[in-house]
């Protein structure tokens, strides 16, 4: 992946990068700062698809969102998707269909399944450009997607694809966050950080910070009520490694799960 | 196995079903907790795996429990409704040192309605070992290229289930963290014994390829393995050719009046063996 990208696709990210955008908490702008981003999706990549989202829906406590009749609307691009909703925040869960899809690609350089992508809003598009060109950042996408801006920067760069939305409207886009009955999980109130393995944790979290807007502490980039911790890799995978889920009961923070190869952390 | 040592305060239990649980009071306990000294944790490791508890799921479990309690001689278990977020309710009962779980799914999205209509209906749905040390279990896992099912942590015990699409059954391991305790919480609940049954003894799983099952499960669990069966400290789980369901369909029930070998209850789906 590399390079400018294209223009007016109809529909979704091409791969497996969809958005989010979701019914959280709207950020504000106060006067004309620049608006923290939000993180509101995350993506994982299975050769089986079913087999990871049967034990996200136990884990979580979960029910599967009923199957619409026929193929899914990912189809036509080569994968399958499922999504589901934890409080604000979207997970979705692809897995390639085509034997030439590039997510085969990734499986094969990452070692198998794992965390692949982290989707912000922002909430000015050509600021965020302007701020990558100032890094000397090269964008794997920048294109327009059903109305929607979006930009992708280079997942060698960051441990994994970090991937950006303007929604239009602000609080809408194809997941449909307000709008489908999207079930509670009952174990776990939202999403509320992740982890990635890179080489260099704090340069990374310093550099994510200035990008989105947030607030760089250390290792972590900090957006409102969501951190993104960067560790080093030391033997571990690299790229998006764990979620932290903020538990609905107190007696079960701490637990874990191994999923898809990516740490379910209760928090 | 059982010591006597109570346990309280046992936070816990299973997910849930799988959740599993590992009898209580094992002495040496339980496995590595965060704060055991290193000494006793590698003494735990060469541990051989123990048999702790088996799982069998119904849509209704007082019926189930009403058939137990006649053919057993004993009263009802302990309940929990565990419904509001793990989706299930459930009744312990102890055999011997042997716990015996009887779950039912209160939330339509639970998983067990799903297996219910690929079973046939109600089962056996699980046996559950006590390992003492995970993190070799989960080499020994990944060098047979078994995938798993649950790799996780509930309430400080280390869990680990396969596919049950390769062993018939829901096979479950715990290292268990807390010592001598876990939410069955066997030792400091009172449990009414049966004087018909005073011990599980045996497990019979039907599946596809029982020696090449009963080969591999030994080499995982690290425990002897004769032909079709796999010992572990005494208790037994067979492997045999399927001739109707799969999965968990008998126990062995160690008699206690000796005239009464022999006889056998169909309850759940499970035959349940006076031997």
């Amino acid at each position: 992946m590399s390079g400018q990208f294209i223009k007016n696709i109809s529909r979704r990210s091409l791969v497996c990068g969809a958005a989010a955008g979701m019914a959280a908490t709207p950020v504000l702008a106060i006067g004309s700062r620049p608006r923290p981003h939000r993180v509101r999706h995350y993506v994982l990549a299975t050769r089986d698809m079913n087999f990871v989202c049967d034990q996200i829906y136990e884990f979580l406590g979960l029910a599967a969102m009923p199957k619409k009749e026929g193929p899914g609307v990912t189809e036509q691009y080569g994968f399958y998707s499922t999504m589901m909703r934890v409080g604000t925040t979207m997970l979705e869960i692809v897995q390639p269909i085509k034997p030439d899809h590039h997510l085969n690609n990734w499986f094969e350089e990452r070692g198998g399944d794992g965390g692949y992508m982290i989707v912000l809003q922002t909430y000015d598009a050509e600021a965020l450009k302007r701020r990558a060109a100032d890094e000397n950042l090269k964008l794997t996408r920048d294109m327009m997607f059903k109305g929607q801006h979006m930009i992708q920067f280079d997942y060698k760069r960051f441990g994994t694809h970090f991937e950006l939305y303007e929604y239009t409207p602000e609080e809408d886009w194809w997941g449909d966050p307000l709008n489908r009955p999207y079930p509670d999980a009952r174990v776990a109130s939202d999403i509320v950080g992740g982890e990635v393995a890179v080489e260099n944790p704090e340069e990374i979290a310093a550099q994510i910070s200035r990008l989105f807007i947030g607030r760089a502490e250390g290792d972590k980039a900090i957006f409102g009520d969501r951190t993104i911790k960067f560790s080093p890799v030391e033997g571990k995978k690299r790229g998006l490694i764990a979620l932290d889920l903020k538990a609905r009961e107190s007696v079960r923070v701490g637990d874990w799960a191994r999923i898809g190869g990516v740490q379910f952390r209760l928090v | 196995m059982l010591n006597s040592q109570s346990l309280r305060a046992v936070q816990r239990r299973s997910i849930l079903l799988g959740g599993a649980a590992a009898l209580a009071g094992v002495s040496a306990a339980s496995a590595a907790s965060s704060n055991q000294p290193k000494a006793a944790k590698v003494a735990d490791a060469g541990k051989p795996h123990l048999i702790r508890h088996y799982v069998l799921a119904s849509p209704d479990i007082d019926r189930v429990s009403e058939q137990l309690q006649a053919f057993l001689e004993t009263p009802a278990g302990h309940r929990h409704d565990m419904g509001e977020i793990l989706g299930f309710r459930n009744e312990m009962m102890m055999i011997g040192e042997t716990m015996l779980e009887l779950v039912q799914p209160v939330k339509p999205d639970h998983r067990l309605h799903r297996w219910f209509d690929e079973h046939g209906g109600e089962g056996g749905y699980m046996i559950v070992f006590q390992t003492f040390d995970a993190e070799a279990f989960r080499a020994r896992a990944e060098a047979e290229k078994l995938r798993l099912t649950r790799d996780m942590q509930f309430r400080g015990q280390d869990m680990i289930q396969f596919d049950p699409k390769r062993f018939g059954t829901h096979l479950e391991t715990y290292q268990y963290s807390l010592p001598n305790g876990w939410w069955g919480d066997p030792v400091g609940r009172h449990y009414e014994k049966s004087t018909v049954a005073k011990e599980i003894v045996a497990a019979e799983v039907a599946v596809e390829n029982p020696l090449e099952i009963a080969a591999q499960v030994g080499r995982l669990f690290e425990s002897p393995v004769e032909e079709n069966a796999v010992v572990f400290s005494g208790k037994r789980v067979r492997f045999v050719e399927p001739s109707g369901r799969l999965g968990l369909i008998g126990l062995d029930l160690l008699a206690g009046n000796r005239s009464r070998v022999g006889e056998i209850r169909r309850i759940c789906n499970v035959n349940l063996r006076l031997a």
